[in-house]
């Protein structure tokens, strides 16, 4: 559940959970709604997968993601977002918020860990 | 991007552990309904509790929890993609929908049990569960009538 929450707490993330509420979609399709970059994507969506929000499967080149998240689970998503944890903002803005630096100072940690 | 999608071998090995985890709910919530049972009826023939009907609240609420338990993971159940014969944005719709509708109806028999009195809650769930087969059968109908469109 540490996971879970964890990868619930960044806004990026959980408007990624929000995208994909809407139905499967590929990796590009994803990574052109964010100002980040591919690698930061990357580490992203990986939090997402080891917390088992999502899921990605591989056809032809094509990567596509799709939710996985138990009832709970969506219903802790829908709870932080009614808390109103900038989530818009934070997915938008990319640089400046306070949330955006520590997604990226964690993301760096990841990407040193692995 | 993402380095490890899932192939048939993590495929078959997710099946394996999702079935393993039913069978080890269904038989856990078995175990505690048996055991919650006979525990009241025990404790009711020693004299320690006065209410005739606790044993047959606590099996019920235990089974609208159980309703809850496995409304909740059907989401998580998910498909391969290419195995798929409807629509993809649909099936996940679909099995978004199912388990809520266990999830809530699990809930609503769970406290009806244990808060109201037995006829009420009996009728109540003798309207709640049929009507929450009646959605889902309808939903499950509705995806059936959709055409694959590809993820």
């Amino acid at each position: 559940m540490d996971g879970v929450f964890k990868a619930l707490s960044d806004p990026t993330r959980r408007r990624v959970l929000q995208l994909l509420r809407k139905g499967p979609r590929s990796a590009g399709e994803m990574s052109e709604q964010f100002p980040v970059s591919k690698p930061t994507m990357s580490a992203h969506f990986a939090v997402l997968q080891n917390a088992g929000l999502i899921e990605s499967e591989k056809t032809g080149r094509t990567i596509t993601y799709r939710l996985k998240m138990s009832v709970l689970e969506d219903a802790l998503l829908g709870f932080t977002h009614t808390l109103g944890w900038r989530m818009k903002a934070g997915a938008r803005e990319g640089t400046g918020s306070k949330a955006h630096e520590n997604s990226r100072q964690e993301l760096r940690g990841l990407k040193e860990e692995g | 991007m993402e380095g490890e999608p899932i192939t048939r071998d993590s495929n078959e090995k997710m099946d394996e552990r999702r079935t393993g985890n039913s069978i080890r709910r269904g038989l856990v919530f078995a175990g505690l309904m048996i055991a919650v049972s006979l525990a009241a009826k025990y404790l009711a023939a020693r004299g320690a509790i006065h209410s005739a009907d606790l044993s047959l609240r606590l099996v019920m609420a235990i089974a609208g929890v159980f309703l809850m338990a496995t409304g909740n993971m059907i989401p998580k159940t998910l498909t391969p993609l290419s195995a798929m014969r409807c629509d993809a944005k649909k099936v996940q719709s679909f099995q978004r929908m199912t388990g809520w509708t266990w999830v809530l109806a699990g809930l609503a028999v769970a406290i009806g049990w244990l808060v109201l009195p037995v006829t009420r809650a009996e009728q109540m769930m003798f309207v709640l569960l049929p009507a929450a087969i009646v959605l889902v059968a309808a939903l499950y109908v509705r995806l059936l009538r959709t055409r694959p469109t590809g993820a």
